[in-house]
């Protein structure tokens, strides 16, 4: 455990540069970093490009690689920061953004999407992305209001009706992936967290979903330390303990559902970097919640970056990378760790 | 600031009533011993009290205050509970649990101040964990984390604390040391202090007047002598119990009639 936050967050904004600017250097065209730093003074108007032949990197660079990493930075940060606000809600080590049906929810509205051939582009964005982002919304508001009991929503019976809810949705999405075997592919691409490009959009998109979702949940951090002593003693410290989980729900579903509509059905990133971090934060929620926007968007630009390096020109989904490198990074840390970290 | 003053009061779970009609005055600084049989209403007396779970008729006031017409966050400046069961986060330490304490003076943003972390400080002080102060919770032992609780809710700065079988769980001399407490602390800080207990010869010593409750209804409400008489108890317990008094301090001694003596004799 770092002893200063300050050094902690520090350390982890280094990675996520590093990690950014080998995102936007490395790939089937590599860009030397020298003609990085003069493509962005120049957008910049700081400084001119009179050699031409750089600026045939300038499309890969700003149009292609940049969104790409942008979008799987933030989508990282919104994994990351939702899974520790939802295992901190469930006062539950096991706890993931994908708990309450937001990802089989989002499954389902892909697939419906996918299987009955909706190709439009409204505004821009695909319409699977739409039907993703819906049904992961849906899912969720169906599974708060199954969980409702005279006024309180218990976390344990929510957890339970996500459960379920989420095996429904899941049923629902096999059955139509069977009935239209031509969807089968991209249904499963999608699930595993394929990029589906689209530019600086998904970033423009993802953008206020993720400041909205960040500030409801910081806000509240201090109020997550208080809930660990459960509900009831929570409530006597003056916590509004029900209006509390309904903001951080709605806040962590917004993110996650953003995140999932565009980057697909990443996993292992909410569940293992919170953990992982709290081994350098602490159980404090003030210092873990910061860093696991900065963590979360490190692991997943660096996760996509071998996504699409270790079988060039071949593009893995992401998800595999992410559960194949942090499974047995997470295992080691938890084999290092004398003390439990939840 | 005066005391607190509960009148009518009544509780219902699922339409039952839990307490029917109840009325009680704990004055302060003092102790009251809340004893009676499982089931009486103890816990949803002080979860009444503490505004977790609806009441359906009655008021609650402290001094002039009208506990019902104001914030949680402000009825947790006045009143702090050591539950029955605490749960505990294992990776806090001892320090972070206490600072917990200070969460209703605390708006959502603002950091900790100086005043914030001298009261944390007198909170471990009181309840003698300054040694402990950087110990994981998980490390600590029955009796240590019954300080802890306390030392939360006295974080709290409460004008009355609620403590819901405190000494269960723990051995004689930690039963002791937190009974002992409690009273020190009541006088010390001018705190109104409700203490349900279970065994009633600890009650009966650590507490001023002593409240007898069974179907959330108030019994008998007095003095240890008065309130404990064996005609009443054995009444209230639906058991013969015996009560002697006690060679050394005059208190009343109280012990449930067996016929585990008798049998072996048979």
């Amino acid at each position: 455990m770092l002893n200063s936050p300050i050094a902690s967050s520090l350390l982890l904004f280094v990675i996520l540069i590093t990690a950014i600017i080998l995102g936007v250097a490395i790939g089937s065209v590599p860009i030397p970093p020298r003609i990085i730093t003069d493509l962005i003074l120049d957008r910049l108007h700081i400084t001119n490009i009179t050699i031409e032949d750089i600026s045939k990197y300038s499309t890969i660079l700003f149009d292609i690689r940049m969104p790409r990493v942008a979008l799987m930075a933030l989508t990282g940060a919104a994994l990351a920061t939702a899974g520790a606000t939802y295992q901190g809600l469930f006062r539950n080590p096991l706890a993931d953004p994908y708990l309450v049906g937001v990802a089989s929810g989002a499954g389902l509205g892909a697939t419906i999407a996918i299987t009955t051939n909706l190709n439009a582009n409204p505004l821009g964005i695909s319409i699977i992305t739409m039907a993703a982002f819906a049904g992961g919304i849906i899912t969720v508001g169906i599974v708060v209001l199954a969980a409702r009991v005279a006024k309180t929503t218990p976390v344990t019976t929510m957890l339970l009706a996500g459960i379920a809810i989420g095996s429904f949705a899941t049923a629902a999405t096999t059955l139509l992936m069977l009935r239209r075997p031509d969807g089968l592919q991209r249904a499963f691409n999608w699930m595993l967290g394929a990029y589906l490009g689209g530019g600086w959009i998904p970033v423009k998109i993802m953008i206020p979903y993720m400041v909205l979702g960040c500030l409801l949940i910081f806000t509240n951090a201090r109020a997550l330390n208080v809930f660990q002593l459960g509900e009831e003693q929570a409530q006597q410290l003056g916590i509004h303990v029900e209006r509390l989980k309904i903001i951080l729900i709605a806040a962590a579903t917004l993110m996650t559902a953003s995140a999932v509509a565009f980057g697909g059905l990443i996993g292992f990133v909410g569940l293992i970097v919170p953990h992982a971090l709290r081994i350098l934060t602490g159980p404090d929620y003030r210092r873990l919640l910061p860093c696991c926007v900065l963590g979360g968007a490190s692991f997943l630009v660096l996760s996509d970056l071998a996504a699409r390096n270790i079988m060039a020109p071949r593009e893995l989904p992401v998800g595999i990378i992410t559960a194949l490198t942090g499974t047995p990074f997470f295992i080691f840390l938890l084999r290092k760790l004398k003390r439990s970290v939840f | 600031m005066g005391p607190l003053t509960i009148s009518n009061l009544s509780v219902s779970y699922n339409n039952q009533p839990v307490i029917p009609d109840l009325s009680l005055t704990l004055p302060r600084p003092g102790i009251v011993g809340l004893v009676g049989p499982n089931g009486a209403g103890k816990s949803t007396l002080i979860r009444a009290i503490t505004g977790v779970i609806p009441i359906s008729r009655g008021t609650i006031r402290l001094g002039s205050v009208d506990l019902l017409k104001i914030s949680a966050l402000d009825r947790a400046r006045r009143i702090a509970v050591v539950p029955q069961h605490a749960h505990m986060p294992d990776n806090f330490k001892v320090t972070e649990i206490v600072m917990l304490g200070r969460t209703p003076y605390l708006p959502l943003w603002q950091k900790e101040t100086n005043n914030d972390h001298a009261i944390v400080i007198q909170a471990l002080k009181h309840t003698n964990l300054t040694s402990l102060k950087d110990r994981f919770v998980s490390d600590l032992s029955g009796g240590e984390l019954q300080r802890v609780v306390i030392a939360r809710a006295l974080a709290q700065e409460p004008e009355v604390l609620l403590l819901d079988e405190p000494t269960a769980h723990l051995d004689l001399k930690h039963q002791a040391s937190i009974l002992s407490l409690v009273k020190s602390l009541a006088t010390s800080k001018n705190i109104a202090v409700l203490l349900t207990m279970h065994n009633i010869n600890q009650a009966a010593k650590c507490a001023d007047s002593i409240a007898l409750i069974s179907n959330g209804k108030i019994q008998a409400f007095g003095s240890p002598t008065d309130v404990c008489t064996s005609q009443r108890l054995s009444k209230v317990y639906d058991t013969p119990v015996e009560v002697v008094t006690h060679p050394d301090h005059g208190l009343p001694f109280v012990t449930f009639y067996d016929n585990l003596h008798q049998s072996k004799a048979d």
